[in-house]
């Protein structure tokens, strides 16, 4: 029977287990978690009343929030529960009338967790955390103290009694760390010992308790060494560690929900559409089918729903990646989630909220999180092993001794387990992963799970998205073709004059192009702007039309319209969209949009393949656009045409293949790609924040970041192997000696010492993060 | 060395008046946030607990 990491993997395993194989499983999952048809019906006034946010801790992995969330609905009167493990939430509807909040968390802490009930328990535990660190940093420094003079005396010089008083100073000041401090240590390497499932902790624990045990029985009988200083050491390292760590993933946790509890998705209702125009603002979720919302330009469209009014565009780009905007006029069909563009539209709502294609979206990912058990951390598997061989060699210490010389037992058997260093190999990753976590978020990379340090550093597939993440997500102007003898710049600022009156991005663009003119823009009168058409104005004493070349080339000049796209093809624009500037007279001017690669692509591509990461490129965009896109920075596997269900099941295709596949996307309309890839970076600043779900959150938006990010998973990976070569050497060469009765008490010590300090001074080197190209500031 | 029978008992008691001293700050909430100290004259409400009972009751977040 193998182990597993947490209670949520062994119920996912045996769920999957009883369920057998294939597709049944999840049906069979969903069964057991769904209460069945008659109980609904039994149930049926059952409506939420109330809800609440439960923060539950000691959730070791994704399984563990399915396990906790399948235990809440059995109860009756839940009608909704999600845990969130990357927030480390849970968040419950129910019926108060059938279901107390504190059955809610009595339920959760049944399952094995425990559910911070109010903010208040989570900053007292937050403070006795703190004290636990500082407390035994204080101790250690006081130890050292009266140690150090111990180990320059010559034999002789401090006298006997002297000495068992310092002794017995050292033993005081060891209390409370032992006792205080390193309770957590206790409490984790108990609980993996009553699972079965040994960690690290357990031989930390035995290493602690040998040597303060051993230093103990020294001080009262006053003779033999005392340990007490390599005792405070390593619990002040272990812990000083596991705190910058914990700090470091609450600060990250703490940033992105703060983003989400602020960004509930509003809509504003028209509450007597055709005869009036007065909204109420409401969220989302309450919603109706048959409701009517105003989407003003710029805003998202908060529901499924047909446009009943209004002729706009709108970018979908964070559902489908494609990049074009698309035209919706009355009778179009709009998805939840895209951004409205030009015109303010009216929107009658189809589907709402669990049905929408946005929550659609959001189901895909948490089955993708699920079907994502972690692995063991490589160091707890050691440890395993470790464990077992330390004790037999103690066993075998004890016993060959006993044969030779039963005095020179006991001692060398405690030497054996005081020299053995656990602490280099449980100091090795950890303070490694905190200071490439600490360097990371200096430059403004969250990190969500430390384990992802770890897996990125063994990715060899980056598949990334196109729109918004290796491109400006907005059009740019790329290219401005003249038809007719004139100056370009003259005519941008023309065709840019006009665009102030529209907030189309094709408009921005221009106005963006148009700031590194050196002339002013001219001033125009008698503007009317035509909805998803284009703007009719006069500059000077001339009429000008810009739009679509079939609104700008209207039907007395209909004849030009040919030749005008036939320009445009020649010139290879067919793949971008183009506005045409046009007088009386006819076509003047041509502007082509696109979108334009980030400044810093090209070189994230190059350190990627520098670290043997092959760049890989899937969009929802259409083929002309993704191909231009891989060209230009050499990517040789680009796909087109990509829906977030084919992306997900390419990224699997891969991982079956045997690769370690990252995603690197906005964090929104990957999101079931994010989920199935081993370890995902979003490129998510300001409001997108609030829907990212990766593991690294980039929050600079910055492509540059990304390297860094990959730099300093590569740094820490190499800097733990360091650790842990050096902890395997330190222990192979120890362990023989002090078996054989050749270390020497204080030789044990400051081995003990000197291997948790090199660890711990090698690690802090994963800060010191270099990329190819030179840092932005 | 004489001295040294009175100095070190009175380094241990010093060292536990010090760790007497750490545990009242630390529970007394000095360390919560050194983040943003400075801004803390600023903020207007005092720092009370953040009620996580009634997400339901909460008006709806609007930009």
């Amino acid at each position: 029977m193998r182990s597993f990491c947490c209670y949520g993997c062994a119920f996912i395993a045996e769920q999957l287990f009883l369920a057998q194989a294939g597709a049944r499983d999840r049906e069979a999952l969903n069964a057991a978690i769904t209460p069945s048809a008659d109980a609904a019906t039994l149930l049926a006034p059952t409506a939420p009343t109330a809800q609440a946010r439960v923060e539950v801790r000691g959730m070791v992995c994704a399984a563990c929030g399915l396990l906790i969330e399948h235990q809440l609905r059995r109860l009756p009167g839940v009608v909704q529960a999600h845990v969130d493990f990357t927030a480390q939430r849970a968040f419950i509807a129910y019926d108060d009338k059938l279901v107390s909040r504190d059955e809610v968390l009595r339920e959760i802490r049944r399952a094995g967790y425990e559910t911070g009930a109010a903010e208040r328990d989570a900053r007292r535990a937050a403070r006795v955390d703190l004290l636990r660190v500082l407390i035994a940093w204080l101790m250690m420094m006081q130890v050292m103290m009266l140690a150090v003079p111990l180990y320059l005396a010559a034999p002789g010089d401090v006298a006997p009694d002297i000495e068992q008083l310092m002794r017995i100073a050292s033993l005081i000041l060891t209390l409370p760390v032992v006792l205080f401090s390193a309770q957590p240590l206790y409490r984790a390497a108990w609980s993996q010992v009553r699972i079965g499932s040994i960690g690290m902790d357990v031989p930390v624990v035995l290493g602690i308790g040998a040597a303060f045990v051993a230093s103990g029985i020294a001080t009262m009988t006053a003779r033999g060494h005392v340990y007490f200083d390599s005792v405070t050491m390593f619990v002040a390292l272990v812990l000083g560690t596991r705190w910058l760590l914990a700090r470091g993933l609450a600060a990250a946790r703490e940033h992105i929900e703060n983003a989400r509890r602020h960004s509930t998705l509003g809509a504003q209702r028209l509450v007597a559409f055709p005869s009036s125009l007065a909204t109420e603002s409401i969220s989302a979720e309450k919603l109706r089918v048959g409701d009517r919302v105003l989407v003003p330009p710029g805003e998202t469209v908060p529901a499924d729903g047909v446009v009943v009014h209004g002729r706009s565009s709108c970018s979908q780009a964070w559902l489908t990646g494609e990049s074009t905007p698309i035209e919706k006029s009355s009778g179009a069909p709009v998805l939840a989630g895209s951004v409205n563009l030009d015109q303010p539209m009216v929107v009658e709502v189809t589907r709402r909220g669990e049905a929408t294609s946005l929550a659609a979206l959001q189901r895909l990912v948490d089955e993708a999180g699920r079907d994502r058990p972690r692995v063991v951390e490589f160091a707890n598997r050691v440890a395993v092993y470790f464990l077992w061989a330390v004790l037999a060699i103690t066993a075998l210490t004890v016993i060959g001794w006993w044969i030779v010389d039963p005095a020179q037992a006991l001692p060398n058997a405690i030497a054996v387990l005081v020299a053995t260093c656990p602490c280099a190999l449980s100091l090795a990753a950890p303070a490694a992963f905190s200071a490439a976590q600490s360097a990371l978020a200096q430059s403004r990379v969250l990190l969500a799970r430390t384990a992802a340090l770890e897996t990125l550093a063994q990715v060899n597939v980056l598949a990334c998205d196109k729109t918004g993440t290796l491109t400006t997500g907005d059009p740019s102007l790329l290219k401005q073709l003249l038809l007719r003898e004139g100056d370009p710049e003259q005519m941008l600022a023309i065709a840019a004059s006009m665009e102030t009156m529209s907030t189309h991005p094709y408009a921005r663009a221009l106005l963006h192009a148009a700031q590194t003119l050196a002339m002013p823009l001219p001033t125009l009168t008698d503007g009317r702007v035509e909805a998803s058409a284009g703007i009719e104005a006069t500059v000077g004493r001339q009429r000008y039309r810009l739009g679509k070349i079939d609104f700008a080339l209207p039907e007395k000049l209909a004849s030009q319209r040919g030749g005008v796209a036939a320009i445009v093809t020649n010139e290879g624009l067919a793949a971008s969209s183009y506005i045409v500037l046009a007088d009386d007279a006819g076509a003047i001017a041509v502007f082509a949009f696109g979108e334009r690669l980030r400044d810093d692509a090209p070189a994230l591509v190059d350190a990627a393949a520098a670290r043997g990461v092959e760049v890989v490129l899937l969009s929802g965009d259409r083929r002309e656009p993704v191909q231009t896109v891989a060209k230009a920075l050499g990517i040789e596997r680009a796909l087109a045409h990509q829906t977030p269900d084919s992306k997900r099941s390419w990224v699997a295709g891969q991982q079956s293949a045997g690769h370690q596949v990252a995603m690197l996307g906005d964090g929104l309309n990957d999101a079931p790609v994010i989920a199935q890839a081993d370890v995902s970076i979003a490129l998510a600043g300001g409001s997108m924040l609030a829907q990212a779900r990766a593991d690294f959150i980039v929050l600079n938006s910055r492509l540059s970041d990304v390297e860094y990010t990959l730099a300093a998973a590569h740094r820490a990976r190499r800097i733990v192997r360091q650790n842990l070569a050096w902890a395997f050497v330190y222990n192979v060469v120890i362990i023989p000696m002090a078996a054989f009765g050749f270390v020497s008490p204080a030789v044990a010590a400051a081995g003990m010492a000197a291997s948790s300090l090199a660890v711990v001074a090698n690690a802090l080197r994963a800060k010191n993060v270099r990329t190819g190209g030179a840092r932005p500031r | 060395m004489d001295s040294l029978y009175l100095l070190i008992p009175l380094s241990v008691l010093l060292v536990l008046a010090i760790a007497a001293i750490l545990v009242w700050a630390v529970i007394s909430g000095q360390f919560d946030r050194l983040d943003d100290a400075g801004a803390r004259a600023l903020r207007e409400e005092p720092d009370a607990p953040e009620d996580h009972t009634d997400a339901a009751s909460r008006p709806p977040a609007k930009d």
